[in-house]
């Protein structure tokens, strides 16, 4: 059995802002295997985008605080080195995609040198010239081996790439790089590549931005993708584009992906398993079929039948009672018990259940699929909620 | 556009405060909120408590902190360094060099801030003026035109050169560098306070206010004003301290400047002027007045950079994400400038870059 | 899009065509202001019963003012831009001087620019922490310190304790010819190296001052558009792409934080070319910051406005090639 790609363990995360301590994160753990999509799922402010920056510690340290857990990543535990050693993993070993694409490309520097960037990391990583992640060595975050890092040629080209000149257009770049940045482009379905090299991120559609983004990130063949809402900034029709695409890539590339939205319709397109979070927690987790054909808890159950429905006419949207809690005070017990309808006088006193397997479905599970497991105490009434 | 930097949950409405009693206690929250959230600002207001009162003092009740009217009486203590006696020595007749420059305390600060409300009133007067009714083809089009040049001119002129010109002109006196520095320095002011006007204008709250059917001088006074005061409040602070200097650099500069007519004032340049010559051989002398000067804009400057990076909405996010700000209570407006992007220039902060904008 | 060189050309072509009013602007009302305000300077240029040159000044400054300056004007177009009371060619002195001052405000920008971006860089990082706090106060304490305090200090103490000299722009004069009139730049250009450094000996402390007093505007500035940029979404994808920091830092962030930097920058550079005043006094250096004190308190005239309208262009091309810049950094803007 393939060991897992990314297992994250009890991990919990506090943000110490004045006004008080926010648990952002409590004892969450899930794995990720190789080649899979782990969908996470949950409301705003659930937790589930400080999970995707903690995993490749890029959360911003002094407000946040680890207060325990760990993340082992090819079986590395990122959160025992120091975290100036991070940057080998990140890029090739783990690529991120972000919410807003005008945001989250560089404003300043051309669609090429941006690409060509982090073409070239990869490249100079994969020639020996840079230092790399090496999970398989005794020392994965070896510095020493490699010659001095010398700027290469995309590392300082952004420099003067914006000034009035278009180096994309020059003869003197090397044929691998512009080839790599072409090729990952037509990957990512932008019908005239060379088009789009010499322009800003601004005079980009949406949804072009956000294929150049998931170009860029592939472009680096990183062994995990996070993708934080990769499509929620984008209109209908043009989401539904990029998540095809995003699934035909699935079928080429090897890369495992941790998907991040709060929209169930697209977890459940996407994901192979998902997990569903709730004011810090992970309270459900499963093959995707049976979290959205059989929910084993209240909170989930209640999200998929908040979903306003094609066939029902009349009637109130259900929504669910209450609100979300405030993180720097978290109800005692489950955190989900004050808008629970299964709710019961343990569910307030006793210290949060962890998650335990559910029965096992009877069909449709293959052998790669993981449990299903649910944090919720009287899973089995589960059922019977209308 | 929000970021998708995992954020703490902060509670901000839109919205201006409406209450009296909110707007009375919107200063000292904010004052509380400013020293608060830095180290720095707190030093910089108790300093600035100190001097408040120190002034006081020498105004009301000289003695208790040592001040000895009048001023400028030779002694028999010649070139002393500083001792207990006299606590920054004498000079080469014997004048007490500490009750000097203490006495030249409430002298300065008010020169100074009569010269910044100055600059503050008519300049500011001048650029709301300019920023609000610049709509072309209209009496109020032209006008603002006209002062934007006549602004422009004055920029363009180095201020130290212009005020220096104005001074030595209408005579060299300590008197007349006041109205120099404040012909000089009004023009800021009307930049800084047209700059923001201009961008408060467009925003939806008083396009919303026309709609509603408010009078252009209501929406003026209650809703434009209001919104620039704070930019303009917090340049104001930290320029206090540079019409101190700039003030006391030209009063030096000015060849043989004939000080106040009455022989019981002291000024801080003045007194560098008068004993630069001396400079060698009795330091104190020059030091005491330059230290004074030097502690005294500090202060300010503390002040106001703290304030300022409160009132910046960029810093601002910058200090809610650690743990030195409390995020505003839900009565405050929010002005969550979305910077998407490269940082847009803060009106104000940035002078008025005419090309590209 | 508006941003091809022809548009650029343009942009630069109306702002010099603006610089024309201005200028005329600034010429009246200095003339304006000079004359009324000391009307017959003749008594203090001619103190001694000099009865014939007093004679001539008197009746030249008994014509009407608007006839003064119509005389005033047409010479400053021809290239006579007046004398001084000893009859010293006004234009040929500020030539000479006017590139001196520009060395010297090019030096300290270079300073400002080279330590006060890395340290509004650390602030940024390191906000709210002891390094930011040290870093405000250094900068603040800088601004504090009136000009001349700060010159005599280093005139006196920094000087000897540094062994570096503390007056005029070389030790005596070169030996070479000096066309451009920027010390080191013509030292450099006579090949001449122990000349060169003796230079740039000389610029050191003049120029350290004059960064000191002004290195808070980079920093502070530098330090609030690093903190509105570094929770952008790129920073973090820069991060995420492996960069180490510091090219996270330094050119991901910091090429758009610079973009608010470089325009106060280059409008501070105006300001700094008319704040050498003293500078220039206290130091010996041989600008127009010096000759303006002179022309100013001798009632010179000519002198006074000639060093205005170098000024007033100098403001006006700073602030020209700020919004260049501006316009260089910033792919979002056109120009106009």
């Amino acid at each position: 059995m393939t060991a897992s790609q990314l297992a994250v363990e009890g991990l919990s995360i506090d943000y110490e802002v004045g006004t008080g301590r926010y648990h952002a994160l409590s004892d969450v753990s899930v794995t990720l295997d190789p080649g899979r999509v782990l969908g996470i799922v949950g409301e705003t402010g659930c937790g589930k985008s400080t999970l995707a920056h903690a995993i490749p510690r890029i959360l911003p340290e002094p407000p946040a605080r680890v207060v325990s857990g760990r993340v082992i990543f090819q079986g590395v535990d990122l959160y025992a080195v120091p975290k100036w050693k991070l940057p080998l993993v990140r890029g090739t070993g783990i690529g991120m995609i972000f919410q807003e694409p005008l945001n989250s490309l560089n404003p300043a520097f051309r669609v090429y040198d941006q690409l060509a960037e982090a073409v070239i990391i990869r490249q100079r990583r994969e020639a020996g010239l840079a230092p790399m992640f090496r999970p398989e060595q005794e020392n994965p975050f070896d510095y020493s081996r490699h010659p001095r890092v010398r700027a290469g040629e995309g590392l300082t080209g952004p420099f003067v790439g914006s000034v009035a000149t278009d180096r994309a257009r020059r003869p003197r770049v090397p044929d691998s790089v512009r080839g790599e940045v072409l090729e990952y482009l037509r990957l990512v379905r932008i019908s005239d590549p060379e088009s789009i090299l010499g322009r800003f991120p601004h005079e980009l559609s949406g949804g072009m931005r956000q294929r150049v983004m998931i170009a860029q990130a592939l472009s680096q063949r990183p062994s995990l993708l996070i993708a934080d809402e990769p499509t929620s900034a984008l209109d209908v029709t043009i989401q539904a584009q990029v998540l095809t695409l995003m699934k035909e890539l699935l079928a080429e590339i090897r890369t495992s992906i941790l998907f991040i939205s709060h929209d169930l319709g697209i977890i459940s397109e996407m994901a192979d398993d998902v997990g569903v979070m709730y004011a810090g927690r992970l309270v459900e987790h499963g093959p995707v079929a049976e979290i959205f054909g059989r929910p084993r808890h209240p909170y989930t159950k209640a999200l998929l039948h908040a979903i306003p429905s094609r066939y029902k006419a009349d009637g109130d949207l259900d929504s669910i009672p209450g609100s979300v809690p405030n993180l720097s005070r978290l109800p005692t017990g489950c955190c989900f018990h004050p808008r629970c309808a299964l709710a019961r006088r343990e569910c307030g006193e006793d210290p949060p259940p962890a998650l335990v397997p559910v029965d096992p479905a009877p069909t449709g599970r293959t052998e790669r699929d993981p449990p299903h497991s649910s944090a919720c105490r009287f899973f089995s009434e589960v059922e019977g909620l209308p | 556009m929000a970021s998708k930097t995992p954020r703490v949950p902060v509670a901000l409405a839109a919205g201006p405060s409406r209450s009296a009693i909110v707007r009375v206690g919107r200063p000292l929250r904010l004052l509380w909120r400013v020293l608060r959230s830095n180290p720095l600002s707190l030093v910089g207001f108790v300093l600035v408590v100190l001097i408040v009162v120190a002034t006081a003092l020498v105004y009301l009740a000289p003695a208790v902190i040592g001040v000895h009217y009048p001023l400028n009486q030779p002694s028999n203590a010649l070139g002393q360094p500083p001792s207990w006696a006299h606590p920054f020595g004498t000079d080469p007749i014997g004048i007490d060099i500490y009750s000097n420059v203490m006495a030249a305390l409430p002298v300065d600060l008010s020169i100074a801030f009569a010269i910044a409300v100055f600059a503050l009133v008519f300049g500011g007067l001048l650029g709301l003026v300019a920023g609000f009714w610049d709509t072309r083809r209209t009496l109020g089009g032209a006008v603002s035109v006209v002062i934007l040049r006549i602004t422009d001119v004055f920029l363009a002129f180095p201020s130290l050169i212009l005020a220096l010109a104005i001074a030595v002109s209408l005579g060299r006196g300590v008197p007349q560098v006041i109205i120099a520095v404040m012909l000089t320095w009004w023009p800021y002011y009307t930049r800084l306070v047209r700059g923001e006007v201009l961008s408060v204008k467009h925003r939806q709250y008083v396009t919303a206010a026309r709609v509603a059917g408010v009078s252009e001088t209501r929406i003026l006074f209650r809703h434009v004003v209001r919104n620039v005061i704070e930019p303009v409040v917090v340049y104001f602070t930290m320029d206090i301290g540079t019409v101190i200097v700039t003030f006391s650099t030209v009063v030096f500069v000015i060849p043989n400047v004939i000080s106040f007519p009455s022989t019981n004032t002291s000024e801080w340049g003045v007194m560098i002027q008068n004993y630069q010559d001396s400079f060698s051989a009795l330091p104190w002398t020059v030091l005491a007045p330059g230290l004074a000067i030097f502690l005294t804009v500090l202060s300010f400057s503390l002040l106001g950079d703290g304030l300022r990076d409160v009132l910046d909405p960029r810093t601002r996010r910058a200090m809610l994400e650690t743990r030195r700000l409390e995020p505003a209570a839900p009565v405050e407006k929010a002005e969550e400038a979305e910077s998407a992007g490269p940082a847009a220039p803060v009106p104000g902060t940035v002078p008025d870059v005419t090309g590209p904008s | 899009m508006g941003r091809s060189p022809l548009d650029l050309a343009l942009f630069v072509g109306k702002r010099l065509l603006q610089l024309i009013p201005v200028l005329f602007g600034i010429i009246v009302l200095t003339f304006v202001f000079t004359h009324i305000a000391a009307s017959n300077p003749c008594a203090i240029w001619f103190p001694k019963n000099a009865v014939g040159p007093r004679e001539a000044c008197e009746a030249s400054f008994a014509q009407p003012l608007y006839h003064q300056f119509y005389v005033y004007f047409v010479n400053l177009l021809s290239g006579n831009w007046g004398a001084s009371v000893s009859g010293t060619q006004v234009l040929p002195v500020i030539a000479l001087a006017t590139p001196e001052t520009i060395e010297l405000v090019l030096a300290a920008l270079f300073l400002m620019i080279v330590i006060g971006i890395p340290l509004g860089v650390l602030a940024a990082q390191s906000n709210g922490r002891l390094v930011d706090h040290l870093v405000r106060v250094f900068y603040l304490s800088g601004w504090a310190t009136p000009t001349y305090l700060g010159a005599v200090v280093a005139v006196i103490f920094l000087g000897p304790f540094l062994g570096l000299p503390t007056r005029g722009d070389f030790t005596t004069p070169p030996p070479f010819a000096q066309p451009t009139h920027m010390s080191v730049l013509d030292a450099l250009l006579a090949g001449n190296l122990p000349w060169t450094l003796n230079a740039v000996e000389h610029l050191i402390l003049p120029a350290s001052v004059l960064a000191f007093l002004n290195l808070g505007i980079a920093t502070r500035m530098t330090r609030s558009s690093m903190l509105s940029v570094l929770p952008l979404d790129y920073v973090k994808t820069a991060r995420m792409k492996g960069l180490a920091e510091g090219w996270v830092l330094y050119k991901h962030a910091l090429r758009n934080a610079l973009i608010t930097t470089t325009t106060v920058l280059g409008v501070t550079a105006g300001g700094l070319l008319s704040g050498t005043v003293v500078v220039e006094e206290v130091f010996a250096w041989p600008g127009i910051g010096s000759y303006a004190y002179a022309a100013i308190t001798e009632y010179n005239f000519d002198g006074a406005i000639a060093v205005v309208i170098v000024y007033a262009v100098g403001v006006v091309i700073a602030n020209l090639i700020a919004d260049i810049l501006y316009g260089v950094l910033d792919p979002k803007v056109e120009w106009r």
